[in-house]
């Protein structure tokens, strides 16, 4: 069975509202290790992983891997009754047909419990390799997420181009065109502005911009985002948390020269 | 006549002096079940089409021009055509049983067509119920139930004064008439089938396949959700949350999936 109390509950609203919003149903795999998803979108081209480690949790049980097939908008639906600052407790049975989800509030006064039905979802898991990157962007993730919507104003590509001086993203469509540039800061005392970036090797990729603003809905669970890439591989978008990650992988588009 | 109604350009009836304000309404459309406009003016209803103009034609009005170019035609409708459906569904007929008796107001009580309502202020709607209609009257109240020889008798005059009007071309009289009038009236297989056995058209065959009557199934889902309808449009449909209506928009060309470049794990 599992048993999982999460001291602060609004990690787990904020991170409903991170991927629900790019796919609809999907398992959560609960093992010792914590509690992780792994799932597509519906066109397969993006895929979002994320993990809550066992230690983000007190306490946390989980006896055997289980997976709970979960509909994401009737659980961030469940989740909105939830306050910001209640203690989230998630519990569920072996067998369960339901996870049960307990809400208390910091002063102890009010408990409400929902149950929530699982589904059986038939998820195909991929292998995805550690691999190093030619190009790892770390940035505040609050300027991404206004590049992104900016330059979504002007096209629904971006180029994205890294070289070691900075990282330009520029957008060009029928109203003319945009770019965005951000050098590589020297100063290390406003930590969380800085834009800091690990090079192996010039890239310059496209993305689309429809998918890469849908990530930026995670903006608020982590202040700093890192953007990896290498040629003709899908980028990772990350979100560190201090007791997990969210990461979305997109694949380039090829063949697109604007 | 030509009248300029909101700025539209419009041909409808003469409109007498001192008439009624027209009010335009949502009702479902007996022949096809999807909402359409009707007008209702001094007690009549009027069905009300417009040729799309798709933006690409304007009008000329005096020195102005106007941008909608659309042209509305509004034409006298006998609301008969539109009871019948209605009250073919809300009897809630079975193999077993000839179904309800009615209020006039409960007929015309619809979640999805408010504007149902209107119907019963028409001027003539209780005589035109009892034209299709068994009829009961108690002492406080009258209920209506759908009768289907006196609907069948109704739809025959209908054929036959249509057959009347083309009596002058003989070329027509067969087909068009039959073909022309029925679409309009039968919602349901049963009395296609009843009213083309009271008919013998040879060309009848051909031309079935080019009306495609949908079928009183097809009235009750598209149209009108009534109760007795199962949903099964909410049913099939997947809840999808914004963002993710957003991405099916987005064009993917030159993406590859990423199983493309990620190996499936063994679960």
């Amino acid at each position: 069975m599992l048993e999982a109390r999460l001291q602060t509950g609004a990690l787990l609203k904020k991170l409903l509202e991170a991927i629900k919003e790019l796919i609809s149903d999907a398992n959560f795999d609960c093992s010792d290790n914590g509690i992780a998803l792994q799932a597509m979108d519906n066109s397969h081209v993006a895929l979002v992983a994320l993990l809550l480690r066992h230690d983000g949790f007190e306490p946390f049980r989980c006896d055997r891997s289980l997976a709970l097939g979960v509909n994401l908008v009737s659980l961030s639906k469940v989740l909105r009754c939830a306050g910001n600052d209640d203690i989230i407790t998630l519990k569920a049975d072996d067998a369960a047909d339901s996870l049960s989800l307990t809400f208390e509030s910091t002063d102890g006064d009010k408990i409400s419990e929902y149950d929530l039905k699982l589904m059986d979802i038939d998820s195909e898991h991929l292998g995805i390799p550690d691999t190093t990157y030619d190009a790892v962007v770390q940035m505040s993730s609050t300027e991404f997420a206004r590049i992104c919507r900016d330059l979504q104003v002007l096209s629904d590509s971006v180029q994205i181009d890294v070289t070691k001086e900075g990282v330009k993203f520029a957008a060009k469509g029928e109203l003319g065109s945009g770019a965005v540039t951000l050098k590589q800061s020297a100063n290390v005392d406003n930590e969380d502005d800085s834009t800091l970036i690990e090079l192996q090797q010039n890239v310059s990729l496209n993305f689309s911009l429809k998918y890469l603003v849908n990530f930026t809905k995670a903006t608020p669970l982590s202040g700093r985002v890192s953007l990896s890439m290498s040629s003709e591989v899908p980028l990772l978008v990350e979100y560190k948390m201090e007791t997990g990650y969210i990461r979305y992988y997109l694949a380039p588009k090829i063949g697109e020269d604007n | 006549m030509v009248a300029s109604l909101q700025q539209r350009i419009c041909i409808g009836p003469e409109v007498p002096v001192g008439s009624q304000d027209p009010v335009s309404i949502l009702l479902p459309n007996p022949s096809s079940g999807l909402p359409s406009r009707y007008v209702i003016q001094d007690g009549q209803l009027f069905e009300l089409q417009a040729s799309d103009s798709e933006g690409l034609r304007s009008w000329f009005i005096e020195d102005i021009i106007q941008s909608d170019g659309s042209l509305y035609l509004i034409t006298p409708m006998d609301p008969v055509f539109m009871f019948i459906p209605i009250l073919d569904i809300m009897r809630q007929k079975t193999q077993s049983a000839e179904g309800r008796f009615l209020i006039l107001e409960d007929i015309f009580e619809s979640d999805q067509y408010a504007s149902l309502r209107q119907l019963t202020q028409l001027q003539q709607t209780e005589r035109d119920l009892r034209l299709v209609c068994e009829v009961r009257d108690s002492s406080a109240l009258k209920t209506f139930r759908l009768d289907d020889s006196k609907v069948m008798s109704w739809l025959k005059r209908k054929v036959e004064a249509l057959v009347n009007k083309f009596e002058m071309v003989p070329a027509l009289r067969n087909s068009i008439a039959y073909t022309e009038a029925l679409p309009e009236a039968c919602r349901s297989d049963s009395w296609a089938t009843e009213l083309s056995s009271e008919y013998q058209f040879p060309e009848l065959d051909k031309l079935e396949s080019r009306t495609q009557l949908p079928s009183s199934a097809d009235f009750g889902k598209r149209g009108m959700d009534l109760d007795e309808e199962p949903k099964a449009k909410d049913v099939k449909k997947p809840k999808m949350s914004v963002g993710q209506r957003k991405l099916a928009k987005a064009s993917t060309a030159g993406m590859k999936p990423l199983s493309s470049f990620f190996t499936k794990k063994a679960s």
